[in-house]
């Protein structure tokens, strides 16, 4: 058994045009069994970052707490809001300090950084649990129906999606790839990042 | 001493050819020159000579394997017998064959109402290895039925030409070809013979039922089977399978008010349906690529026939006259 | 002895004297002030920084003396004191800035960067068996965040953001110089001829390429920044801190 199927659950990313989305499950499982329809697995980390951490679910708790301590050490420490590219080496470099005894994660990042001229850029990353990056331009995805999102992704995706069709597209990939998912589901988060606003939505799905 | 006769156990159970401790075969031997056998069934408890051991689990598709025989302890003894009396040159040994290996790509059927959709990549290999691009896994048996088998190529080989077979006899005896329902029974059937040896493959059938609507059975190794409207099997199944649950089956869409989803999509829909999956699951499957092969079958005096005159490279396949059609349509996959 | 001038408490680093000072760092101050000369000025597009090289023999060969270095290629440091005590604070600066970058895959900030380095000194103020640097430095940087700044740290580890300061030997009458001098919209290379002229004031001995050294803060255009701050292949950002060359420091001396 895979440790990542011990809690289960699932989370994707998805550039659009100027708007990023991001989308997990609810579910909180142990192996088989279901625990918990509303388990958080994405996580706000500045008003225009958010971070997905699907895995085990204890260590899901820690290193969101690790990651909220350290992102506030650099916002006092800097004066300034962490960027999605920085942060995104701080959540490579966290985890590859335990190389040898990892956390039991596989982060997804979706944001907005700022561009030189004052614009904003869609960004999205994921690493795996030791904390190798991967900046994909499309979509990033991870947890135990990574290989369902992938297929569905890879068929539905297309670039420069305005944000409700962006929403449209990732609530689908999502939703139709945890239905043939045992351990992800029992219901969806989706997070729409624009430059405005964070639209956030949650999605009913099989509850089986 | 004591362990002596335990060495060729585990956990309490005997694994045959495993471990035998050389004195105590010699000894043993010797022994059952002057004494009653029954001593040695006192030091070894006796086992079938041509014992087997079998792990096979179709479901997790664990692999099979076959104990070795008593030949290997024979091995041990002849060859230690010209050696000191040390107990540390008699080695546990053991033999394993594996008749079976896994062959990568994918296949993917969906019915139409008056049509089907049977395709499959032409990548096969083993490992890492690519072992040749165009292997064809996808056969047609008659005008109404098609074949797409996947899993372990010679397996699949092997038992479309005892499929064919049996369909030859079928038509030597009724005159006629036999109809697709009675194809997927057959294969049932000899799928499940071989059930304590099964051909590693899964196998999918496409075609048109005697009442002309396009049909899709779908099979597990062992025979286990039914009938769909759309099924992806193999290397990309998970990567594909959801996705046509999204496209085919419409699942987690909602109509627009007062309209409701189509049962079966016309077949140009479904082509490209079937380009769009492939080409997904060769962007992101080391297994899936190199070639498309798509085979279509009408059923008698179907509509969809107009739609492919203009696909390119589209070849027909059709043995008689006045009765279902059968075209293949090839294309290109990446090859990395 | 001791009452010479700080009393008993000269000589315990982590004793304050009566007055509520600590008079080893008033000392460490005195060493500074008895170093060369070195300035840097903030121009509207960049920042200079320079310092004069002075050799006790012309047997030494100065091309080997280095009192500007580059720390990440976003940051370079001058100083006037010792110059062992530059070398140990300069090996701590980078190995600071490349930790950085092993976290957050970038360079820091001039201010964090100097903080790191403030707090080094500091802690040498208070520790057991040390005694504080005998170096002020200026740190010349530019982030993305704040543009090009420009920070002087002193021996008590406080630091200050400046448009244009001096330190070493000269340094009141170089502050006056430049006081005299500078306005907001100088241009970067303005300021390293204003730089240059407040060195000669009070320079001791010929002033060329040899005795001069120059390090600049340029500061990259928009469409450098959109190219991405990532070089290239080498995955090195472009550098914008970097010590001139002996020709050009000829060329902006000759003018």
């Amino acid at each position: 058994m895979s440790i990542m199927e011990y809690n289960g659950g699932s989370v994707v990313a998805m550039v659009g045009k100027d708007c990023v989305a991001i989308a997990s499950d609810l579910r909180l499982g142990n192996q088989a069994l279901g625990i918990s329809s509303n388990f958080q697995k994405i996580f706000p980390v500045t008003d225009r970052i958010y971070l997905g951490l699907p895995g085990l679910a204890t260590d899901v708790t820690t290193l969101r707490e690790r990651f909220r301590f350290r992102v506030n050490m650099y916002t006092i420490k800097e004066e300034r809001e962490i960027e999605p590219e920085t942060f995104a080496h701080l959540v490579s470099s966290t985890l590859y300090e335990h190389r040898f005894g990892p956390y039991f994660v596989e982060p997804v990042m979706a944001g907005l950084s700022k561009t030189p001229s004052g614009g904003v850029k869609p960004f999205i990353a994921a690493t795996d649990l030791i904390g190798c990056l991967n900046f994909a331009k499309d979509f990033v995805v991870a947890g135990t129906a990574s290989s369902k999102l992938f297929g569905v992704a890879e068929g539905l995706w297309e670039p420069d999606l305005e944000p409700e069709d962006l929403f449209e597209t990732i609530s689908q990939t999502l939703l139709n790839a945890v239905d043939r998912d045992a351990f992800s589901g029992w219901g969806c988060i989706v997070h729409v990042i624009t430059k405005d606003k964070v639209v956030t939505r949650t999605l009913k799905g099989r509850m089986d | 001493m004591s362990d002596r006769g335990k060495s060729s156990e585990k956990g309490g159970e005997l694994v045959f050819g495993e471990t035998i401790r050389v004195p105590t075969v010699r000894r043993a031997i010797h022994l059952s020159i002057t004494r009653p056998l029954s001593f040695l069934i006192l030091r070894f408890p006796l086992r079938p000579i041509y014992a087997q051991q079998y792990s096979f689990d179709p479901l997790s598709q664990s692999l099979f394997i076959i104990a070795s025989r008593l030949s290997s302890v024979n091995l041990a003894f002849a060859r230690s017998n010209s050696m000191p009396d040390m107990v540390s040159i008699a080695q546990p040994q053991q033999r394993q064959f594996n008749p079976y290996s896994e062959n990568g790509g994918t296949i993917l059927a969906i019915a139409g109402a008056d049509f089907s959709v049977i395709a499959g990549d032409t990548r096969q290999s083993e490992g890492y290895s690519i072992q040749t691009r165009y292997a064809p896994k996808v056969f047609r048996l008659t005008d109404k039925a098609v074949l797409a088998v996947n899993g372990f190529a010679a397996d699949g080989n092997m038992f479309v030409k005892k499929v064919r077979q049996r369909l030859e006899w079928y038509r030597h005896a009724h005159a006629k070809d036999m109809p697709l329902r009675a194809i997927a029974r057959l294969i049932q059937t000899m799928l499940y013979a071989r059930r304590f040896f099964p051909y590693y493959v899964y196998n999918i059938l496409g075609g048109i039922e005697d009442d002309g609507t396009g049909a899709v059975y779908s099979f597990d190794p062992v025979g286990s089977y039914e009938r769909e409207a759309c099924r992806a099997a193999g290397a990309a199944q998970s990567l594909v399978q959801p996705f046509l649950d999204n496209q085919i089956y419409f699942k987690n869409q909602t109509p627009a008010p007062g309209t409701s989803h189509p049962v079966h999509l016309p077949l140009s829909t479904v082509l490209s349906l079937v380009i769009d999956s492939f080409t997904s699951a060769t962007e992101r499957h080391i297994e899936v690529g190199d070639g498309l092969e798509m085979y279509v079958v009408l059923a008698k005096g179907s509509a969809s026939v107009q739609g492919l005159g203009n696909i390119r490279g589209i070849q027909e396949l059709t043995a008689t006259d006045d009765g279902e059609r059968v075209f293949v349509i090839r294309r290109e996959l990446k090859k990395d | 002895m001791a009452n010479a001038d700080g009393g008993a408490y000269s000589y315990s680093l982590t004793v304050f004297s009566p007055s509520g000072k600590l008079v080893q760092i008033e000392h460490a101050l005195a060493a500074v002030s008895q170093g060369t000369t070195s300035l840097g000025i903030k121009a509207s597009n960049g920042i200079v920084i320079a310092t004069e090289k002075k050799t006790s023999s012309i047997l030494i060969d100065d091309s080997m003396l280095d009192k500007v270095a580059v720390v990440c290629p976003n940051i370079g440091i001058v100083y006037s004191g010792m110059g062992p005590d530059f070398r140990v604070l300069i090996a701590k600066a980078r190995k600071s800035a490349q930790a950085y970058w092993k976290i957050y895959g970038e360079y820091p900030p001039t201010r964090v960067l100097t903080q790191e380095i403030a707090t080094v000194m500091q802690q040498a103020t208070q520790s057991g068996g040390v005694r504080p640097y005998g170096v002020s430095l200026l740190v010349a940087g530019w982030d993305i965040n704040r543009g090009p700044t420009l920070y002087q740290v002193d021996p008590s580890g406080s630091f200050w953001a400046w448009k244009a300061s001096a330190i070493g030997k000269n340094m009141v009458n170089a502050k006056t110089f430049l006081e005299k001098r500078y306005n907001d919209d100088i241009s970067l290379e303005d300021a390293i001829h204003t730089a240059l002229l407040t060195l000669k004031e009070g320079f001791e001995g010929q002033m060329t390429e040899k005795t001069i050294e120059i390090g600049v803060i340029t500061v990259p255009t928009v469409t450098e920044l959109e190219e991405g701050k990532i070089g290239g292949e080498t995955g090195r950002p472009k550098p914008t801190f970097r010590k001139l060359s002996e020709e050009e420091v000829r060329d902006y001396l000759a003018l």
